[in-house]
Order: C-alpha cells, then structure tokens, then sequence
C-alpha cells in the first residue's frame, strides 16, 4: 500500500508502543455472498438504489420472484431465483445475488480505449468514470459476467461500484447494510476467503452440500465479490454464473499482440513518411500556369 | 421500560422493585431490570461461560430477569438436586437457605424443596399441563387434532367429529363453507412475502417494483392438468368469493398424498386489495385475498383459520 491514512511514528510523553506502528495493514477488500443463508428478500436491491439515487420503476410479473429479466444501466445488484431439480426430483430454490465481480484481471478495463474511464483501485474495486466514458461499450465484450450495461440516452456506461464512495469513507457497501439474514459479508479479500471456506467447510460438514466451495475463479485472477455455492461444481444453475470465466479471447489478442502489431504498424508508418521525405523531399505544389 | 422510581428517577433493578403504591413506573414487567443503574444490560458483551453450559450469563440480557432457562427449577428433583449433575442449571443450597447456580433462578429464591412449591410458577398447581381442567382451554382438558372447517379429508382419529366443534363461526351470508362434494377440492393457503408488509407497502413504489403484481401460486402437475402457463390470468374461488392473479407456475409446491388421494395445494400472498399503486392504475384486480378465507378462528388463541380452506381453480 503505498499512502494510507497518516500513521503516528512518535508520541510525546507516552507510556508503552505507538498504537499500529509496525501493523501490517490488508487494504484490499471483498465481499462475500453465502447464496446458501439467501432468503430473496431483495433488501440490497433497494439499498442498491437508494443510495445510488436511481429511481424505482415499474416491472412485469414474469412467472417468477425476480424483479426483472437482467440488471440494468441503473439497476447494478440483482438477485436471480432458479428453481432446480435434481434426478431424484429434489428441489432446491437457488437465489443469488447477481452484480459486478470487481475482478482482480478485469475483462472491461482491458477492452477500454478511453483513458481513465475504468480504474481498479489498489483495494481491488473497479471502477467506471462516466466522465471518460466514450460509449464504446467494449467493456461490455471484455466482460465474462455480462455486468456493463449501457445507457442510450447519455451513452455511457454503468455498473456496480462496490460503494467505492462508501468504501473511501470507510463505510460497508449498501448492500451489505441492508442485508437482514447476514448473508452478505464485507471485509478483506483474505477475510472473507477465510470466512467463505469455513462456511463451505461447515456445509460439506453437515448438510448434504458436499459440493460446497468457494467461487473466486481464477480465470480472471480472482474476484472480489464471492459467493459460497451448494455446490461449487455447477456455477451455471445460479442462473448463468460462468464455471470457467475468462476474458474473451478476442479482446485479449486486440489489447494484447494486436495491440503491439498495431503500434508497431503505426510506428512503421511514421518512420515511412520520414524516409519518404528524406528520399524524395518535400512534395512540390503546381502552381497554375 | 425498564422501570424507575418516581420520586428519584432511578432505574430499578429489576420487577421485584415494583411497587403498587404508585411510587414506581414500568411498561412492562419483563423488560425490568434491562436497563438499569449500570446502564443497558442488553449491551453487555463478556462472552464467558463458566459453566460450560452455554449459558454466557454476562452476554446481553434476556427476560425475565436474565434467566436463561424458563422453569429451570424442574431440571432439579425433589430434594432440589440436578437430574443430571453434568448439566446443572440451578440447585437447592442448604447452608445458604436459597436456590444458586449457574442460572437466574426461575422460582422463589427462598422456598425450600420440602415445601413442595411447583417449577411451573405461571400455572396454579405449579406443575406442567398435558391435562388442563377448569375450563383453562376451550376445547377440552386433554390437547387433540381438529381438521380445519374446511378440510379435503375427514379427520383421520374421529371422523364423526372432524371439525373443533366450539371453533368461534359466524352466521352472516359470508360464513358458508365449501366441501369436496361441492367441488372444493384444492386446498389453498395464504402467506405473506418478504418483500411487502401486510396492506402498506403497496401503495410504495419501492415495494411494488419488487413484486408488481398478485399472483397465484400453482404446483406444476396442476397448472399441466388445466392447461395454466405462468402468466395466465386465473380465477381461484371458495364458497364465500372469488379472487383473480395471475398464475406463477412453480416446483416449489408439490401434490399430497392424503388417504390415499392425490391432494393440490396452491398459495396466494395477501398484499394486494383495493387501493395501492398498480390497483389504481388499473392494472390489477381489485379482488382481497381475504375474501376467500373463512372466518373461523382457534377457540383458544382466536387466530384465524386462513392459513387452510378449500378452493377451485380455473382459468379466466
């Protein structure tokens, strides 16, 4: 971490150590979310807008507890419900909240052209800044969760912030607050890894969840945002999430050797241009006669 | 809450400082001594547990008194020693006249076992209650099973009487009573959602955003039997009214085998009535699950029997 809060070296006339000298200190954060003490109640939906100031609208019954289809450009944080039935014909009613993962590798902020509309703070958010946003909407390609959505109307595009204004003034995120079951968690990433492999631990333990694990996948260096699953090897029940995410290829050769080729073609050209007027000189207008 | 002396405004120690000479305040007597001289009870937080028995006397506080365990007395035997040594709640101390232990002493601190006062402190005979004579419940000394009023099958310990027969009933146009043999053949139920309070919150935009519309829970299997998709409109009726939602097709609900019979369950969230955001816009019918429901309620605790009747189920 390079500048943390101001940290007190000495103290005048005071008896015994300075009070977090020599504390190795985690700024990175993370939140956890135990899919498997979920109720569906949708308290962090509202926190979600409410301290985001996006408006409430009107919404279809679709057949189901889900308030709509997808999230949307000012609707970050909603919870999927999927019922599913196994081969011996028992239920389970899967809720889990859907939102931006704030990948440690994020697709987005690879796939972005447009200097400094994403950032990634040293604590692991990522961050959209609507000011730079160009309305590309690579981001949207680079995403392996499907999270960026984009407003026509300004053309730019939003997600989930992790509350990084709540989280900057040392505050949980909204979400987290309004939870009323405990279900979500927020704390350092290492804590709630810890947290989270306990509470799969205890379900492997106890219940017939013996496919309990912790996603954080890999794929995209980890995430920030983790859940506990029943079962950790069939993410894609949970209404979509990837076993396996990874940046899509495509946007990982465009920034990657593409984007070395592509300097060094446009380098070329330039130092083209150069020999060319070495060689030759500066072009000579026609005058008209 | 905790109750204060008027004249000094202390807090009391707790409900034995009571008095009925007006000198003192309390608004209810088990939350006494939650909040005392020492400040907030509820706020203690020494995780210690010297017993070993889970009790964690100094974490927070609990009614009455702190007392962890109700009726605590009964976990010792005549004499005042614990059933299970191992286990010791409370006991009788000899040489110091008084019951201690590990537990707030759920009795009279000082009456010794030879006096033989009861551990139940809230019933007259101070013992606990499987027959209960004098009229203490309505419906009998003994507990028994009674099928709701309205029931898909006749109670299976006394069929001639399957109903509580001193169950309160009115006597209004209203108070009719469907049967199987009339075509009431599904049972439903009523329930309310996480995402909405009773009749409140669907006049708030925030709450009806989460869940916009009433709707019908239906079982798989019955919805295929009908022909219902989810989303269709459908019309549930008992023998007092009719309600329309629309069908929410689920899993979640699965048929019964009752005496053999295939038995169907649905389930209707209560919120929606008259008047609230989307009735007013029209987009709802403005039909009360409470219309269905029969007024019956528990001769004992008067709750009502909504929670199972009998229906029909078509499309509209």
């Amino acid at each position: 971490m390079s500048n943390g809060p101001l940290q007190i070296k000495a103290i005048s006339g005071h008896a015994g150590p300075v009070p977090g000298l020599d504390t190795s200190r985690d700024y990175s954060v993370a939140k956890l979310i135990d899919v498997t003490t979920c109720i569906g109640c949708k308290a962090c939906e509202v926190a979600c807008l409410e301290w985001n100031g996006y408006p409430f609208r009107e919404t279809i019954f679709d057949n189901t507890y889900q308030t709509m289809p997808d999230t949307e450009w000012n609707y970050y944080n909603l919870i999927r419900f999927n019922e599913y039935v196994d081969e011996a014909g028992n239920l389970s009613w899967l809720m889990r909240k859907d939102g931006c993962m704030h990948c440690a590798d994020p697709g987005c902020l690879r796939a972005c052209p447009a200097d400094g509309a994403i950032v990634q703070y040293t604590n692991g958010i990522v961050d959209f800044n609507q000011e730079n946003c160009i309305g590309c909407q690579y981001c949207v390609t680079g995403c392996p969760f499907n999270i960026p959505k984009f407003n026509p109307e300004t053309k730019k595009v939003h997600k989930c912030t992790l509350c990084s204004d709540r989280v900057g003034a040392g505050l949980e995120p909204a979400c987290i607050k309004a939870c009323p079951t405990g279900c979500l968690h927020f704390g350092t990433k290492d804590d709630m890894k810890e947290l989270g492999e306990k509470r799969a631990a205890q379900l492997r333990e106890h219940t017939s969840h013996t496919n309990a694990g912790v996603y954080d996948p890999a794929g995209v260096g980890g995430t920030h945002v983790m859940y506990v699953l029943h079962d950790i090897e069939h993410p894609e029940r949970y209404g979509g999430l990837p076993k396996n995410p990874t940046i899509p290829l495509l946007v990982r050769i465009w920034k990657g050797p593409l984007k070395w080729i592509g300097n060094l073609a446009m380098a070329g050209g330039v130092l083209g241009v150069a020999l060319h007027y070495l060689r030759f000189g500066p072009k000579q207008e026609e005058h008209d006669k | 809450m905790n109750g204060r002396a008027i004249e000094t405004g202390q807090q009391l120690p707790g409900f034995a400082a009571l008095k009925d000479d007006g000198s003192t305040a309390c608004g209810n007597w088990i939350w006494s001594g939650s909040w005392t001289e020492a400040g907030s009870q509820a706020q203690r937080r020494d995780n210690a547990d010297p017993s070993g028995l889970g009790i964690h006397p100094n974490w927070a506080w609990v009614w009455p008194m702190n007392r962890r365990v109700l009726y605590n007395r009964a976990s010792c035997d005549v004499s005042g020693k614990p059933w299970d040594p191992s286990r010791a709640l409370i006991w009788w101390n000899e040489g110091q006249k008084k019951w201690v232990g590990n537990d707030v002493p759920d009795f009279k601190p000082d009456s010794p076992p030879k006096d033989h006062m009861g551990p139940f402190i809230m019933n007259a005979e101070g013992v606990g209650r499987i027959f209960a004579p004098l009229g203490a419940l309505a419906d009998g000394p003994f507990p028994e099973f009674y099928e709701p009023t309205e029931s898909p099958v006749e109670n299976a310990l006394h069929p001639k009487q399957s109903k509580n027969p001193v169950a309160p009933r009115f006597s209004t146009a209203m108070d009719k009573y469907g049967t199987p043999a009339d075509g009431f053949t599904i049972v439903c139920t009523t329930y309310r959602l996480t995402e909405h309070y009773h009749y409140w919150t669907k006049n708030n935009p925030m709450n009806v955003q989460l869940v916009p519309e009433p709707f019908v829970e239906i079982p798989m299997e019955l919805a295929a039997d009908l022909g219902i998709k989810g989303g269709d409109k459908v019309k549930v009726s008992s023998a007092r009214a009719s309600y329309q939602a629309k069908a929410m097709v689920t899993h979640r609900i699965k048929p019964m085998t009752i005496d053999g019979k295939k038995v169907y369950q649905i389930g209707i969230p209560i919120h929606y009535g008259y008047r609230g955001i989307q009735e007013d816009a029209g987009r709802t019918a403005r039909s009360l699950t409470n219309s269905l429901t029969p007024t019956v309620t528990d001769p004992n605790a008067h709750t009502p029997e909504f929670k199972g009747f009998l229906v029909k189920l078509e499309k509209a």
